[in-house]
């Protein structure tokens, strides 16, 4: 096992739904959720997804974890690919990426005691006794704050940041090295909130967590990853270290995600100004010729309805797909970056500049 | 000029079963022709209750036990429903957090924004479905006359929005109560829709009470913020006035305990520990005192009381000092 080599892989990975069949009209239509998306986790390392309701993030997380296959294209888990590997890899990886889902509300069993509710993937996965899972699941509620009395008890009883504490301890229950946390604390509280960041950021350097977390909150990105990915109708359109992403912005779709973020600033009085982005995000069925965004880009151009801009790199990591970046890229791409291997300085590269490179070469 | 919503010592007991929460405990607050008031809070501090019980819109078992509420200098509290239906009627307009449930689903929509004008009697058929059309053309629906025939579910959350704001002003109110009106939808669509909220006040001059529990929409779109905490008033200013110079401990534990995009990486957010208060509960005098970092023994024996200075008011024991106070201090001390 390479310590450089990235813990999770995402290549080319394409998933596209069939309409739903019973209508005639629609019959035969495809929505492209996902398309063309490669990316990579470090070990031990956030990488954070960002975009709009129905830009594909979650069914990424979905495709990350296995609970969804792709149409075409990998997943692999520490060089192996998850669907193609032996039983017991197969196995390994369902084991080792696990899903942290977005309402607490929703994702908890109401007829299931907490106990056993974050006890459930021991006896899927493992046979161990009773006792055993009793013990390992008052210990995992230990660790995410919770008293071991909870075990007892249901989950209406718990508060929405409660709940989430619990989903974290069910995700935690068979050591998995990677956690998808699809909005995690979207749905709660803002003074509850930073409790879950800083519980998982607790949780991430205690067992080398490496996390994907799955967001449309930029701000809440911005602080808790390493590195962002932008997604827009199904493509990514931005990716790089979230320093570099928020400070040296390249993609106009990620400036103004940037732009429409409401800031809770003192504002010397009501300012007004100009809306950041017309329009909505076209259907998934059709989307647009070229770059998907040009329907609602301020600087669209002729060529973005005719080619689709590929992803180039700007330097550090940081690649984009647009003709008309807002910094220049760079002219020619340095050796391609191996993920993981860069000074502690660089943090992380990523898979894309490689392909980057050879494009604008 | 008299005051557009005007609630004075306002109280809202919830009952059920035989327990009763009192849900809003003596809120005051002054909304101004044309202005936008924002009530910011976390889920539960009553501020949503609030705006309930200026619609009238109680939940069953919910009841105003004390206090006033005067819309355009007309009490309403204790009046007969039909009574209190005659003066909120056209003059109140207002829009909820989830576009999908409020809307209809079985009507087009052009027909449902007619729907008001047609009950009150304003206009007959075919001109409240014109002015339904010009109406949503206004609110950003493009081709709105096409649009006026498609159902709820053909459109997509922000256009329902878009909808229910057409819905809320087609009587032309003088005063619009929003709930949340931004929370379920992208921030890019939030971004337009708040905008248009801001342009459709001063094109028709109206007030807004905007319920939110986002502190950067209010910072963003609000002239006056009050903040609540278990049923109560924390802090009441002038928006720029609050987000400069907050002096309620809560209101500071709230707004450093959200990330900005120029906190450091993963460095450790201000959480305000343990949970809101169960209202049904033993409630400490100042409510937030169990929770609050700076709480000392008299937040726990002496109830704050309100005070007011240059029209910023908060019931805090031990404030937050300002920068200003911070100046005089060092400026009155010997060098």
């Amino acid at each position: 096992m390479s310590e450089d080599r990235p813990l999770v892989q995402v290549d080319h990975v394409v998933k596209e739904y069939g309409s739903s069949g019973w209508s005639l009209r629609n019959r035969g239509e495809v929505v492209h959720a996902v398309s063309d998306v490669s990316l990579s986790l470090q070990r031990g390392k956030t990488v954070g997804l960002v975009g709009e309701s129905g830009c594909g993030k979650s069914t990424l997380g979905r495709l990350v974890v296995g609970l969804e296959d792709p149409t075409s294209g990998t997943v692999s888990f520490d060089g192996v690919d998850v669907r193609k590997g032996s039983r017991e890899q197969r196995r390994r990886a369902r084991r080792e990426l696990q899903l942290m889902f977005q309402d607490p509300y929703a994702s908890l069993d109401p007829r299931m005691k907490v106990g056993s509710i974050v006890a459930e993937p021991l006896v899927v996965q493992h046979q161990v006794s009773r006792s055993q899972r009793r013990e390992r699941a008052a210990a995992l509620l230990g660790e995410v704050g919770l008293p071991a009395s909870s075990m007892t008890r249901y989950p209406y009883e718990f508060s929405g940041g409660q709940r989430q504490r619990i989903g974290l301890a069910r995700a935690l229950a068979l050591n998995p090295q990677v956690i998808v946390a699809d909005e995690p604390v979207s749905a709660l509280d803002v003074s509850v909130r930073s409790q879950i960041l800083n519980l998982m950021l607790d949780l991430q350097l205690k067992h080398s967590l490496t996390y994907l977390i799955i967001s449309h909150d930029l701000t809440t990105l911005r602080y808790i990853a390493d590195e962002v990915g932008v997604l827009y109708l199904g493509k990514l359109v931005e990716w790089g270290p979230s320093d570099s992403l928020f400070r040296a912005t390249v993609h106009p779709y990620t400036k103004a995600l940037i732009d429409t973020i409401p800031v809770a600033k003192p504002a010397p009085e009501r300012v007004r100004r100009a809306i950041a982005v017309q329009g909505e995000m076209p259907s998934a069925l059709a989307p647009p010729s070229g770059c998907r965004f040009r329907t609602r880009c301020p600087r669209a151009e002729k060529v973005c309805s005719e080619i689709e801009p590929e992803l180039r790199a700007f330097g550090g990591g940081h690649v984009a797909a647009c003709h008309f970046p807002l910094r220049e890229p760079v002219a020619l791409a340095a050796p391609a970056l191996r993920p993981g291997v860069d000074s502690a300085a660089e943090r992380t590269s990523d898979p894309k500049s490689d392909k980057a490179g050879n494009t604008t070469s | 000029m008299a005051a557009m919503l005007e609630i004075s010592d306002l109280v809202v007991d919830i009952r059920s079963g035989r327990s009763t929460v009192r849900a809003v405990d003596g809120i005051s607050l002054t909304l101004d022709p044309g202005r936008t008031l924002g009530l910011v809070g976390e889920s539960g501090c009553g501020k949503s209750t609030t705006g309930l019980a200026v619609l009238g819109l109680l939940p069953a078992g919910g009841k105003v036990t004390r206090g006033s509420i005067r819309i355009g200098g007309n009490e309403i509290v204790g009046l007969r429903e039909a009574e209190a239906r005659a003066i909120r009627g056209r003059t109140v307009g207002v829009v909820f957090q989830d576009p999908m449930t409020a809307l209809n689903p079985t009507q087009r929509i052009g027909a449902q924004v007619a729907e008001p004008l047609l009950i009150h009697g304003m206009a007959n058929r075919s001109a409240a479905m014109k002015q339904a059309i010009d109406l949503l053309g206004e609110v950003g629906l493009s081709r709105p006359a096409a649009q006026a025939e498609r159902f709820p579910h053909e459109l997509s959350g922000g256009m329902r929005q878009r909808v229910m704001i057409a819905l809320a002003l087609i009587c032309g109110p003088k005063l619009l109560v929003a709930d949340e009106p931004t929370t379920a939808l992208d921030v890019t669509t939030q971004d337009q829709i708040l905008t248009l909220f801001d342009s459709l006040q001063q094109s028709r001059d109206m007030s807004i009470l905007l319920i939110t529990h986002d502190m950067g929409v209010v910072a963003g779109h609000t002239d006056e913020v009050a903040v609540m905490y278990a049923g109560r008033l924390a802090e009441l200013a002038a928006t720029h006035r609050l987000f400069g110079g907050y002096r309620h401990r809560y209101t500071e534990a709230l707004l450093e305990s959200i990330p900005t995009l120029d906190t450091p990486r993963g460095q450790r957010l201000a959480t305000i520990a343990g949970l809101p208060p169960n209202l049904g509960g033993q409630l400490a005098p100042c409510r937030f005192a169990p929770r609050c970092a700076h709480a000392e023994q008299v937040c726990f024996d002496m109830e704050p009381q309100w005070s007011e200075q240059d029209e910023h008011g908060y019931a805090c024991h031990l404030p937050r000092r300002t920068d200003a106070d911070l100046m005089t201090e060092s400026a009155g001390a010997p060098s």
